[in-house]
């Protein structure tokens, strides 16, 4: 064989090599996964938007809605923050099974995460019962309800983010501070919250959006009350039923909201 | 306590014993105040254990620290005092400078931890700074800090909160080769000016040489040598302490003027000795020939080269005897000979370039 032929038959190589199956799959991915983003916002009822989203159902469910995502993320960061923190630096045992049970709600069907809450907090549940023999009241069908079974479902996504934040902080930044005098809460107040300040505020905003559009649980939970436990992701289904515009509206709301967290998150997710 | 026993009494009395399954350190320490200690060793034989745990970072297993009169660590009696409690500062290698804080708010750190005010920590902090030479600086971030500017940064914030000992780890290893003679001038200024005791860990001989009033030198977690940095480099008592400086140490049993050496070979010599002796080669003394040299210098011997490396203007040779040697030779003379791994050679050294003392 020539050098001339070897070169052209490399050329002929290398055009072969190149991946066709894979761009095309890749291709028939991209468009499966946009375009009902575009059939949304083509058969959106652009005028009567205005009209749709001011009647009162639904400012009521939005307003819901935001409030309790955000009390929920609240309590996400109480709660989820020392979860992560104990599961990076304690040496704990049987840590793989702690973390697996912390982020179990990420892969749990939120529907059975919704009876597991009522079987957990319910009137008859194993906890609930005691706070209603107290109380005589209990979670289910609550507004407090909704930021319980929204802070179920929501938390791990905070929890992952922060531990892999944690991880990435050298522990002994916490050792330098050590040796500087600072005892180990101030360390935490100073040092460590500060550095995972990023990861905190990512988790965060993925809380949130994830407690935003909760449906499953909440509607198992909490029901659907207009104005108590009825939050903006259950108005979207059962106004398909009577009123598909106004769902599409509704929709075009909380598609919105998705693409104003995405840009929050640009620098962690669409930087290249 | 008076000023008389001040100046007799350690600052730092130190017997740090930590056990691991593979491994083991044992360690005595005394540091007086104003004075600079370097332990000086090859990686892995126990000197940053040695620094975790007089900061504290690591408990003692069996010993004790004693610091300007307060006790620290001493498992025999259940007692430790934590990191956050004693009056040590350490620096680390890559200085672990909070990336948060900028430079001034990093020296401010520990005074707010003590629980000083805002305004007073950063006062002080800019004093320190400016010490450093750094007030210009003071308002940047580390990682808008050269790593020289960090490190002196870090010297900064160990040295603010008034330690009585200061501990350095490597202080100088993560910096660049210019930087790095710059930094360790400065801090040796800054050395002369703490009053307390210092500890430094350091792999590199010019550090110890330059900063320390005294070496100690440990591999496999002992200590194989201690004493003023000029004894220790003239009179290196193991292979790793005189590779370290930059020598040839052979051991061998000295009779009638010659000496043969452990391991093979037989070295003539001046001086009169009897008995084990060290023999130091400066590398630059031993001359490289292609053939059995004729005539005057009584020792010469066979070789094999095993590595030529250049090291700044020459070039370092190691070859293998008996007795193994490494030569530094110009790279004229590589050319010259031809000279490459596993050339067969002849080398010779005077016997007046000998320097030869008892084992």
């Amino acid at each position: 064989m020539t050098t001339a032929t070897r070169a052209a038959a490399a050329v002929r190589a290398k055009r072969r090599r190149q991946p066709y199956t894979l761009i095309a799959l890749a291709a028939v991915g991209l468009v499966f996964l946009v375009l009902p983003i575009v059939g949304l916002l083509v058969r959106a009822p652009w005028r009567a938007l205005p009209h749709q989203l001011a009647t009162r159902e639904v400012t009521t469910a939005l307003r819901l809605s935001l409030e309790t995502a955000t009390v929920s993320t609240v309590f996400a960061l109480l709660l989820g923050v020392p979860i992560a923190w104990c599961l990076v630096r304690l040496d704990i045992p049987a840590r793989g099974l702690l973390r697996a049970l912390t982020v179990l709600p990420l892969v749990l069907p939120p529907v059975a995460g919704g009876i597991a809450l009522l079987l957990a907090y319910g009137r008859h549940g194993v906890a609930g019962q005691w706070l209603f023999q107290a109380s005589g009241w209990s979670l289910p069908f609550t507004t407090p309800g909704v930021v319980v079974a929204q802070t179920f479902v929501a938390m791990p996504f905070l929890i992952v983010s922060v531990e892999g934040a944690l991880r990435a902080v050298d522990p002994r930044y916490d050792a330098a501070a050590a040796t500087l005098g600072a005892s180990k809460s101030f360390t935490f107040r100073h040092v460590t919250l500060p550095m995972l300040a990023p990861g905190i505020a990512a988790g965060a905003v993925l809380c949130w959006a994830r407690a935003l559009g909760e449906f499953g649980a909440t509607i198992t939970f909490a029901g659907s009350y207009p104005g108590t436990t009825q939050t903006m992701p259950i108005q979207v289904y059962l106004a398909l039923q009577d009123n598909p515009d106004g769902a599409i509206a509704l929709s075009i709301v909380l598609l919105v909201v998705s693409v104003a967290v995405l840009a929050g998150l640009r620098d962690r997710w669409l930087a290249r | 306590m008076s000023v008389a026993t001040a100046a007799e009494t350690p600052l730092l009395s130190a017997h740090l014993v930590v056990v691991r399954a593979q491994w083991s350190l044992d360690l005595e320490l005394r540091v007086h105040a104003g004075s600079v200690t370097a332990l000086l060793g090859p990686n892995g034989a126990g000197k940053t254990t040695a620094l975790q745990a007089l900061a504290g970072l690591r408990r003692l297993d069996g010993g004790r620290i004693e610091l300007d009169g307060q006790l620290l660590d001493e498992p025999n009696r259940g007692h430790w005092v934590p990191p956050e409690a004693r009056e040590v500062g350490l620096v680390f290698q890559e200085h672990l400078l909070f990336p948060h804080l900028s430079a001034r708010d990093n020296v401010a750190f520990g005074l707010r931890a003590r629980g000083m005010a805002k305004p007073a920590a950063r006062l002080r902090a800019d004093q320190w700074l400016s010490r450093m030479e750094l007030a210009a600086e003071a308002g940047r971030r580390p990682r808008q800090l050269s790593g020289g500017q960090a490190q002196r940064v870090a010297v900064a914030r160990a040295l603010a909160t008034d330690p009585r000992l200061l501990l350095l780890d490597e202080p100088l290893a993560a910096l660049d080769a210019g930087t790095r003679m710059a930094v360790r001038t400065g801090l040796r200024r800054h050395l002369d000016e703490f009053g307390g005791a210092t500890v430094i860990v350091t792999h590199d001989p010019l550090d110890a040489l330059v900063l320390a009033d005294e070496i100690v030198v440990i591999e496999n977690g002992r200590v194989v040598q201690q004493g003023s940095p000029s004894s220790v480099a003239r009179h290196p008592r193991t292979r790793y302490v005189a590779q370290l400086v930059g020598l040839n140490l052979l051991r061998g049993a000295a009779e009638r003027g010659q000496v043969v050496v452990d391991g093979g070979g037989a070295l003539a010599i001046t001086d009169e000795h009897a008995g084990p002796v060290f023999i130091v080669i400066r590398p630059s003394a031993i001359a490289v020939y292609s053939h059995q040299p004729h005539g005057s210098p009584r020792n010469s011997w066979p070789a094999v080269l095993s590595s030529i490396e250049q090291q700044g203007h020459a070039v370092r040779l190691a070859a293998t005897g008996p007795p193994d040697v490494v030569v530094d030779v110009t790279p004229d003379a590589v050319a010259d000979m031809r000279l490459s791994p596993g050339s067969q050679v002849w080398l010779s050294v005077k016997a007046t370039d000998l320097v030869v003392y008892a084992a």
